[in-house]
């Protein structure tokens, strides 16, 4: 995989980057790719990496016309800055971090040929390439679909398969597997790996560093705008957990990153509920190695309320054989199991097999559901589930309503704006870290604050019962932690928490048990 | 050889682009459904007789059961035969505030008729690359074009969003004044998001090129397709001249 | 050639990424008037005022398409990928494209001469925008003649061709315009209140 040509087919000169507000985004950032190299870029969310990627794609500046860009670019010959995008599109290709929002046809045939459309390249050309990229990234499943059924990772494996298609010189991956599970993060895996083999260069900014640790030939740390650091993969790799988290970092190793230590969920009435209060004992650890201030904040100040309900019945939600169906059949395996109140339960499962599907199911989203569901020893129908649980959705832009911060607590409080309710949201609101954005509108939060607003929002309908459906998607190491550490207080707030997820260090962090998720037994296997 | 290679990487018979899912006896290209739906619109508030009528009703199934699909157009026509049944004996008959309400619109819907079948075998028998694909042969810039690819790409997404903030929605209790904007708010800033993500990601892979897209639908006039647009030609003459006196 | 998009006012040709942009509020404005077009058919009077209820309810996808977009192209384009579609699904007559494709012109001259950014300008485009809808009833007018010849042939009772007729008179045909227009400037004006509240506030526009 070593290039043994050296010439730089991307190459960055003391760029400097600097946004409206003066901020320096970039600052002397100075980073050469050779023709068939892989770069990892590495570090903390906003250090910059992105914005790097943008400067090799041109998107800086043509789509963020506010930030000013200094320094020289130069991708395959060419000044991004200064010649069309079109131009430039025929040697770099982009893969986003949302797969929703890449495709342009509504057939995925069609979309494979998009970009040698756009060129105006002969008919049977576009053929013989599409065939070729097809048939070289094993990538038949992805032939004749409708796009919008597809699965979020089959979708990115048809953004990567048809910018593969029009041959760029140059990948450029901005996140890509923000939104997928392990296994569409091993296809997109072998697809990289792929093209890295024709001798393509791959530009990579990404979170989950396992998947790309036999890829990458070298990984570039980027802090606060600075290229701060080079490791070989094996130096990377050989960083022990506590140097690697320091930096921001997630797990290097697959074995790391995939491993599950805690128990199984879905045992029945026998398990026992104690699992909360070990696990607790992590967390203070993760709280004094990195010192966060607002965690003991929000630990003291989540108030603790209890079921509405006599001593003797159990606290929590039990799960007795539910699952869902759809067209007459169960869409997975049906669950029987006992989140006590204070506990949290993570769903793990592969991608399309219905984890968010049990989530909306407890919730009482879906219209057909088999088994049954109770909550603190009291049987609930479709409609006490809908005002008893809430659900973090994965978009949660989806569930954010009101014109401020504030307001957006007070419509969930009951639509009341006496003074109680206000001090109520406002002591929900500092608890959450969000006292100084009162005033804000919803939507110009950042993704974390989003999640922190929906919870809190959840916290003042008084609901006990919290569905988290990744939440955890796209984050750094510190972002995860940090949400792992809000899950066990709001527990500790006596919640009983579910929460899905394809992220196993954030699972190992704030879980205490986990439950596989399995395919129905009737269904076939056949798909497609 | 060609042929052999194609067994082997699996990926089927024929061509993988402008693939169709179904062929009749007729494969009509669909600017002569486009010019089939013109000769239709004409005909729609022509004077024509009952008997003309019949005749181009059933004239329009034939067309749609020769070019695949026969229970598309005996479902037409035996709609049509409702449709008449009910203008003519059910709300006379009735009166009273069904048939007020209703007329007009099964009056209209019955004079547009011949559009509705038309239009009803173009959509089905084309996909929307297809279609663009023949607008952009009759010279609908790409102006047009790119906004109604992109429309039509977009409705399944929006259908999807809509459907996750009715959940949002039904799990927080909103009060009923608030529910029309509680909807649109987050409906249009997914728009908006949307919009951004994907100018992004199309500019990326080269929308603006101003070269003209290749045509990988393979579009072409066949005499099959002169034939269907002489004989819509003809019947649109026919009807005026005689159309009324039949 | 790049960097000034947001601050100069001077129209250039749309780029691949307004079309975009279009595209997508296009397709809430369809939804929209797809929804309308479904009422219309209750109610001969609801047909006839259908435009108006259009214009009423479609001013956030209109005006956000013209703030996010101020370039000449904006509205016809939203105006003729409709039509294009109701068309090639046999819902649309030549007339309702003619309305359509007049009013847009209209509305794109408004806009040109206000300098695409005033609210004034674009509200009122808006309402001009919204007659290209009144092409949908307008054969109740224009082919008044036969429309009745077919529904009394159909044996409809001389009551409800009273009432009919009633509601095809000229001065209905002037109502459903000034309606509609009306109706245009409330939309917009419902459009500003959102932009205010919300859109401003979010870094939308």
């Amino acid at each position: 995989m070593k290039a043994g040509n050296e010439e730089a087919v991307v190459s960055l000169s003391h760029v400097c980057c600097t946004a409206p507000s003066g901020k320096r985004i970039l600052d002397d950032v100075s980073l050469a790719v050779r023709r068939g190299e892989c770069v990892l870029l590495v570090g903390r969310s906003g250090s910059g990496k992105t914005t790097i990627t943008k400067c090799i794609n041109g998107l800086v500046p043509s789509f963020e016309p506010g930030i000013r860009m200094e320094g020289r670019v130069r991708v395959c010959g060419l000044d991004p800055s200064a010649c069309e995008m079109y131009e430039l599109a025929k040697h770099v290709g982009s893969v986003f971090q949302n797969p929703k929002s890449q495709f342009f046809n509504l057939t995925s045939n069609d979309e494979l040929a998009f970009g040698l459309e756009t060129q105006g390249v002969a008919a049977d050309e576009i053929e013989r390439r599409v065939r070729e990229t097809v048939s070289s990234l094993g990538a038949k499943r992805l032939i004749d679909r409708d796009v919008s059924t597809m699965s979020g990772g089959e979708k990115q494996s048809l953004v990567f398969a048809s910018i593969d298609a029009s041959r760029p010189d140059v990948f450029v991956l901005d996140e890509p597997t923000a939104n997928l599970d392990a296994s569409s993060v091993r296809a997109l895996h072998d697809e990289i790996a792929s093209v890295l083999k024709e001798g393509k260069s791959v530009v990579i900014a990404e979170h989950r560093l396992y998947f790309a640790m036999d890829l990458a030939d070298r990984a570039v740390l980027v802090e606060n705008g600075r290229i701060a650091r080079e490791f070989a993969p094996e130096e990377l790799a050989s960083l022990d957990r506590r140097e690697r988290e320091l930096l921001g970092l997630r797990a290097t190793d697959p074995a790391d990153a995939l491993a599950i230590s805690i128990p199984r969920a879905g045992g029945g009435r026998r398990e026992k509920a104690g699992g909360a209060r070990h696990k607790d004992g992590a967390r203070q650890a993760d709280g004094a190695r990195h010192k966060k201030t607002g965690a003991k904040r929000r630990e003291s100040s989540l108030r603790r309320e209890d079921c509405p309900r006599k001593a003797d019945g159990e606290e929590g939600l039990r799960l007795s054989s539910f699952t869902v169906e759809r067209d007459g059949k169960a869409v997975f395996d049906p669950v029987s199991l006992f989140v006590p109140n204070g506990g949290v339960v993570g769903v793990l499962g592969e991608n399309g097999i219905g984890k968010s599907t049990l989530l909306r199911g407890i919730a009482g989203l879906e219209r057909r559901d088999a088994g049954t569901v109770e909550f603190c020893g009291k049987r609930l129908s479709r409609k006490d589930r809908r005002r008893a649980a809430s659900l973090v959705m994965q978009d949660v832009n989806h569930q954010l309503f009101s014109d401020s911060v504030l307001n957006e607590c007070l419509l969930a409080a009951g639509g009341r704006n006496d003074g109680e309710t206000v001090a109520r949201a406002k002591e929900a609101l500092a608890a959450l870290d969000l006292s100084d954005l009162l005033d804000v509108h919803p939507m110009a939060l950042s993704g974390g604050q989003k999640q922190r607003l929906a919870i809190a929002c959840a916290l003042l309908a008084r609901k006990r019962l919290l569905l988290l459906d990744e939440p955890t998607s796209g984050l750094d190491f510190d972002r995860m932690v940090e949400v792992a550490r809000l899950v066990r207080s709001l527990a500790r707030a006596n919640i009983a928490i579910m929460l899905v997820t394809h992220d196993h260090e954030f699972l190992d962090r704030c879980c205490d048990e986990a439950l596989f998720l399995e395919r129905a037994a009737e269904e076939s296997p056949d798909e497609r | 050889m060609e042929a052999r290679a194609l067994r082997r990487d699996g990926l089927g018979e024929g061509t993988l682009l402008g693939r169709r899912k179904r062929k009749g006896f007729l494969a009509l290209d669909p600017r002569t459904l486009m010019g089939v739906l013109v000769a239709a619109s004409v005909l729609a508030f022509a004077e024509k007789s009952l008997t003309v009528e019949l005749c181009l009703v059933c004239a329009a199934g034939l067309l749609q059961a020769l070019a695949g699909y026969p229970k598309m157009a005996a479902g037409f026509v035996a709609a049509y035969a409702a449709l008449l049944g009910i203008l003519c004996f059910v709300f006379p008959n009735i009166g009273g505030v069904a048939a007020t309400m209703f007329t007009i619109s099964f009056t209209f819907s019955r004079k547009i008729y011949l559009c509705l079948m038309v239009g009803a075998l173009l959509i089905s028998d084309s996909s929307v690359h297809r279609l663009g694909a023949a607008l952009a042969k009759l010279r609908l810039p790409q102006t047009v074009l790119v906004p109604l690819t992109v429309t039509l790409r977009y409705f399944p997404t929006l259908k999807e969003e809509a459907s996750h903030i009715r959940d949002a929605m039904a799990l927080r209790e909103i009060p009923l004044r608030n529910r029309a904007e509680c909807f649109a708010v987050p409906l249009v800033m997914s728009a908006a998001q949307t919009a951004e993500e994907l100018a992004r990601a199309a500019t990326c892979r080269g929308i603006e090129n101003p070269a003209p897209s290749t045509d990988t639908e393979r579009l072409a006039m066949r005499a099959s397709d002169w034939t269907v647009l002489g004989l819509s030609a003809l019947a649109v003459a026919l009807t005026f001249l005689f159309g009324g006196s039949f | 050639m790049v960097g000034s998009d947001t601050v100069s006012s001077k129209p250039r040709a749309l780029k691949g990424r307004d079309l975009i942009t279009i595209g997508i509020f296009t397709a809430l404005y369809f939804v929209v008037n797809f929804a309308c077009m479904l009422v219309s058919g209750l109610h001969p009077y609801l047909w006839v005022f259908m435009p108006a209820l259009d214009a009423l309810l479609a001013g956030i996808p209109f005006m956000l398409a013209c703030a996010k977009v101020p370039k000449f192209g904006t509205v016809l384009v939203m105006g003729m990928v409709p039509s294009l579609v109701y068309f090639v699904t046999g819902m649309f007559t030549p007339l309702i494209l003619g309305t359509m494709l007049a009013s847009c012109l209209v509305a794109e001259v408004v806009r040109a001469a206000t300098r695409y950014r005033s609210f004034l300008g674009n509200a009122l485009a808006y309402a001009v925008f919204g007659f290209g809808m009144c092409g949908s009833p307008l054969p109740v007018w224009a082919f008044h003649d036969s429309f009745m010849a077919q529904i009394s042939s159909q044996g409809m009772g001389a009551d409800y061709l009273a009432t009919l007729e009633a509601a095809a008179t000229p001065e209905m045909m002037i109502a459903m315009f000034a309606v509609t227009f009306v109706c245009g400037l409330a939309g917009a004006y419902l459009a500003r209140g959102m932009f205010r509240k919300h859109f401003v506030k979010a870094g939308l526009v």
